[in-house]
């Protein structure tokens, strides 16, 4: 018998016992394939006589199970429910037992019956990805005992040295055939040729032995790289060791495109290893906002395993959380949703079925602006009024006498992790190593956070109950408005309100500490927890791109006291912004960003003007590179599917003529050309960049630029005629009042982009104004 | 998922949508004070979201009622500031 | 309003077709029964939208709020939530109205022989309820990407009662101009609007 520390890296099912692999990470370095029983129970509720009938059922199946009697809580009844325990010794034959009961009695009620392997075994021994443990096993590597030693709640985890692998084509498959395989572990690289193929299988065989990785890190390796190396495989015979476990073939996921929030969002398909872990960074969930860390925070906090984790939307995880509570708490995890709605009259459906409160903002230029906002309003509102299916309806913001409810329970801890990173990062200087890692950890918890809401009322959520969701969103309409009387009530002025911040301003407020009075208090009236985003030195909220008239909640942007810039809904911010447009517009706002104070902005405007046209010359003059000009937009159906043929449906029906797949969801990049025309970028031929249609990209660049320069007070109109002749620029500066001169004389610039917009020239055509 | 009453925005749409015959037959300049009072009443979408009246164009109706008088008043100020510059003058 | 309703319905399951799953009538409908006292609506294709429902009942000069709060109802998102729900409902004098019955079954993640087997007990706890009252169903054929479904459809079709109204409505068909002075409480069209019978 051995007794190990170590980490625990994987659990999944061990195909030839019964029981799972538990694969192990100990202090001296070595990885250890363990073998753990872990027999799996589910529930059948109903009549008396048909439990019977389901007895008889099961003791003459040939897939052996141990059957009990039990009594369980199901959150949605009243009263325990009487069970039949099924208990089977493997996962895999409790589906199939599953499955054919359900065919045999499908009127039954099912409970716990398809349930993952991890957080069974996550409920059973409190494992989770990268737990710590000491782990005690026999020669045969059957595990006698394991006791966890850490929690999912730790803020600094002890963490092991894992051995990562990079692994990528030399180039975007999609856009051209790759020639090479680079690969890069510990500091050193290499680099394999595709052809011919047998050395390149035998070199990648050696790296992979050799090196042995726990992590294989790829970029494009599920839609791709992974695929083409198994298929290499199969034609050459060859075995390569992707895996660690021998024998196993990977675990392929098919891609779908699904609809989340109002969106069309595509996932490719997957590749899952066994005994090592696959992440693609081009197919991972949040990649840029988690990286590998939050990867793995995300894996701990909701117990998924970690390829599961890179992959999935945080609605599973906060599931996989959900479901996990219940088991720990004995609570019965039903196969599906079925309560509906409680009845209401037509009335309350009125006056219960709304959302957050989105307020207009006044428009154009503020300075010494607190942004307020409440830290993971929902959530707290959750916990702090104990919303949750089972328990009863609360008073606005108040809090319950009730034991604590299931969703509650799952979110409290995760909550009050997310409190105490973030009040942590609040008090680390900038320069701190262990800023990234927090913040990327936060990113985890915080998208569970944003997700844990929307799940309480999604249709198939196995714990969620419309009424709660509503009860919710009325805590939060309430938490605003009583933030906003206190507001008041203290002399500021209410700027903008958006369902969980609110922006205030006082002459003469400048300094956090100046709003700490009103912070207090909102805190005292609501019982929530607000934190000071920061105090804009200035602000600019932006009407509707469409109509000037219309205020819109989303877009602004702004500097902050310590000179770090807020943007939101500008073309900066936008994934289908061309990356010229989009840097230019921040290069425009890092300048203004510059400037001291309010004050002190009207004297950066000429030199933000010159960047503008600094951006425009080089345009002209063909300096751009082809890449940053590339529009990449979503499509949300089949391209073929668009009655109006819009410049993503044109360029996706491009690239299908040459065989390429597109999925709804997915993001076509294109580039404007003459004649009002797209050419989808990853097509085989090259571009000739005379083709680009510079005018078109002009306007965009203008427009980028008149959203920054507009509410600083100079109109659109007057920011293009001066922009194409030269003339003098006057304009009133938003604040203070005031007339500022800008004398620019004509430059040949100027004179050269006036022959651009010549009438008769033939490229020059009008073009249809960009729908959002 | 998708709620069942659909979103004030969407029935200030709506309602605005219900004013097309009538505007369309309005002189264009009154369509466009008639745009004007729109946008004023849309100024305060968030506080009729909020109100949850049965009939919505009826919360519309006062925004629109409380702009105007706003207006009224900065006026009203304006015409007494204007009044005693007068006076003052003679 | 009473022209575009017979004055009284019979105790059977109507079935009722249209743009939207009829939703433009169903919603007249239910101003129309609440005028007359309580209804059940069970929404299950997220349809009830109770603007229409106040805007009726303002027009026949009475105060929303108050009809309004004799309309109770539920929303299904899932089959299995139709038939918890029916399942719970006992059977009242008061009248019964679904919404889009079919959406939730139509569901590809339901696989289809579950979607019938509830079906065929949802239809049968609906008629129980038109034992005692009304029930009227509306609903809509399967896109055609699913048209396997059909036979979801057709099992409903085939259970209905006598009666079965298909009607196209426009929302100006419903504002209808009074022929004569407001003395009389109804006021009629000059046309009636068009009544399919058949099963």
């Amino acid at each position: 018998m051995q007794e190990v520390n170590g980490w625990m890296l994987d659990v999944f099912e061990d195909t030839q016992t019964a029981g799972v692999v538990v694969w192990f990470l100990s202090d001296s370095g070595e990885r250890l394939r363990l073998h753990h029983p872990l027999p799996v129970t589910f529930y059948v509720a109903g009549p008396a006589v048909r439990l019977r009938e389901v007895w008889r059922f099961l003791k003459d199946h040939s897939i052996a199970s141990r059957l009990s009697r039990d009594q369980k809580r199901d959150l949605f009844q009243p009263e325990m429910v009487d069970l039949l325990a099924v208990e089977v010794a493997s996962a895999s034959d409790q589906q199939r037992l599953f499955r054919q009961l359900l065919q045999e009695f499908p009127t039954l009620t099912y409970y716990d019956a398809d349930l993952n392997l991890a957080v069974r075994h996550a409920a059973k021994y409190k494992t989770f990805p990268l737990c710590r443990c000491r782990v005690r096993f026999y020669e045969s590597y059957l595990i006698q005992d394991l006791a966890v030693e850490n929690t999912r709640w730790d803020l600094d985890p002890e963490l092991p040295e894992l051995r990562v692998l990079s692994l990528e084509p030399d180039c975007d498959p999609a856009h051209a055939a790759p020639l090479a395989l680079c690969a890069q572990m510990n500091g050193r690289s290499y680099r394999f040729s595709l052809q011919p193929v047998r050395p390149l299988l035998i070199n990648l065989q050696a790296l992979l032995k050799r090196l042995d990785p726990d992590l294989i890190l790829t970029r494009w390796g599920d839609t791709w790289l992974l695929p083409y190396l198994f298929d290499l495989m199969e034609k050459h015979q060859f075995e390569l060791a992707l895996n660690r476990e021998l024998g196993r073939k990977y675990m392929q996921r098919p891609e779908r495109s699904y609809f989340s929030y109002g969106q069309i969002i595509y996932s490719g398909q997957q590749i899952h290893l066994f005994g090592r872990w696959h992440i693609d960074q081009r197919n991972a969930t949040f990649w840029g906002d988690l990286g590998l860390d939050g990867i793995f925070e995300m894996a701990r906090v909701t117990a998924q395993p970690v390829q599961v984790a890179a992959r999935t939307s945080p609605g599973t995880g906060i599931s996989t959380m959900q479901v996990l509570t219940a088991l720990e708490n004995n609570i019965l995890v039903p196969w599906h949703k079925q309560q509906g709605e409680r009845l209401k009259t037509a009335l309350e459906l009125i006056e219960s079925d709304l959302g957050g409160l989105v307020y207009q903002p006044i428009v154009g230029l503020h300075r010494d602006v607190g942004a307020i906002d409440f830290i993971s309003m929902y959530p707290a509102i959750m916990v702090r009024s104990n919303i949750s299916p089972e328990t009863a309806k609360p008073r606005l913001l108040e809090t319950s006498t009730e034991s604590q409810g299931l969703i509650p329970l799952t979110l409290a801890p995760l909550l009050e992790k997310r409190v105490a990173l973030k009040h942590r990062m609040g008090l680390m200087p900038r320069w701190d190593p262990r800023r990234k890692l927090d913040a990327e950890r936060s990113g985890a918890h915080k998208w569970l956070l944003v997700t844990c809401f929307g799940y309480l009322g999604y249709k198939n959520a196995r714990f969620g109950r419309i009424e709660s969701h509503e009860a919710v969103t009325a805590g939060g309409r309430e938490a605003l408005l009583r933030a906003k009387e206190a507001s008041e009530d203290f002399g500021f002025n209410v700027l903008h309100m958006y369902v969980d911040g609110l922006w205030v301003q006082q002459p003469g407020y400048t300094q956090p500490a100046d709003f700490a009075p009103l912070m207090d208090e909102i805190v005292t009236r609501t019982g929530l927890a607000i934190s000071l985003d920061g105090v804009y030195r200035w602000v600019a909220f932006l009407p509707s791109r469409v109509n000037e008239r219309v205020p819109v909640p989303n877009r602004y942007f702004g500097v902050f006291q310590d000179g770090s810039l807020k943007v939101r809904g500008l073309e900066a911010r936008r994934r289908d912004s061309a990356p010229w447009v989009a840097r230019m517009q921040m290069q425009l706002l890092e300048y203004l960003a510059l400037a001291e104070d309010a004050d002190q902005l009207p004297d950066y405007i000429p030199g933000a003007l010159a960047i503008l046209r600094h951006h425009l010359a080089d345009l002209r003059l063909g300096r751009v590179p082809l890449t940053d000009l590339l529009v990449a937009l979503r499509l949300s159906r089949e391209p073929h599917e668009y009655t109006v043929k819009t410049a993503g449906a044109r360029a996706g029906l491009q690239l299908q003529t040459i065989g390429k797949s597109i999925r709804p969801g997915q993001r076509v990049r294109l580039l404007y050309v003459h004649g009002g025309d797209v050419l989808a970028w990853d097509m085989p031929q090259t571009v000739d960049p005379r083709r680009v249609d510079r005018a078109r990209y002009y306007e965009l660049a203008v427009r980028a630029a008149s959203s920054v320069f507009h509410p600083m007070g100079i109109p659109e109109t007057d920011l293009r005629a001066w922009l194409k002749g030269g003339i003098q620029l006057a304009f009133d500066f938003a604040l203070p009042a005031g007339k500022r001169h800008i004398l620019l004389p004509p430059r040949e610039e100027e004179k050269a982009w006036s022959t651009l917009f010549q009438p008769n020239k033939k490229e020059i055509l009008p073009f249809v104004l960009m729908v959002d | 998922m998708g709620r069942t009453v659909p979103s004030i925005t969407q029935v200030f749409l709506q309602e605005e949508q219900s004013l097309s015959r009538f505007r369309r037959a309005l002189r264009r300049s009154d369509q466009l004070a008639l745009d004007e009072l729109l946008s004023l009443a849309r100024q305060h979408i968030a506080a009729a979201a909020y109100a949850t009246h049965v009939l919505p164009m009826e919360t519309f109706l006062v925004a629109m009622l409380l702009e105007e008088h706003k207006e009224v008043r900065r006026l009203r100020d304006d015409v007494e500031r204007l009044q005693r510059r007068l006076d003052a003058g003679s | 309003m009473n022209s575009l309703f017979p004055s009284q319905l019979p105790n059977q399951i109507i079935l009722v077709m249209g743009e939207h799953a009829a939703s433009n009538w169903m919603w007249e409908l239910s101003a129309w029964l609440a005028l007359q006292g309580n209804l059940r609506v069970l929404d299950a294709g997220n349809r009830f939208n109770a603007y229409p429902v106040a805007q009726a009942i303002r027009r026949q000069h009475q105060n929303p709020r108050v009809v309004l709060e004799r309309i109770r109802l539920s929303r299904a998102f899932t089959c299995y939530q139709v038939d918890v729900l029916l399942e719970e409902w006992q059977p009242l004098t008061c009248p019964t109205l679904v919404f889009d019955l079919l959406s939730t079954f139509y569901d590809e993640n339901v696989n289809l022989p579950e979607s019938q087997r509830l079906l065929r007990q949802v239809i049968w706890r609906l008629q129980q309820l038109s034992k005692l009252a009304p029930v009227v169903v509306s609903t809509r054929l399967p896109a055609t990407i699913c048209m396997d479904r059909m036979v979801l459809f057709d099992m409903l079709k085939a259970q209905v009662g006598e009666l079965r109204l298909e009607m196209e409505l426009s929302p100006d068909d419903l504002v209808q101009p009074p022929k004569q002075p407001a003395l009389l409480p109804a006021f009629e069209t000059s046309e009636p609007a068009q009544l399919q019978k058949g099963r």
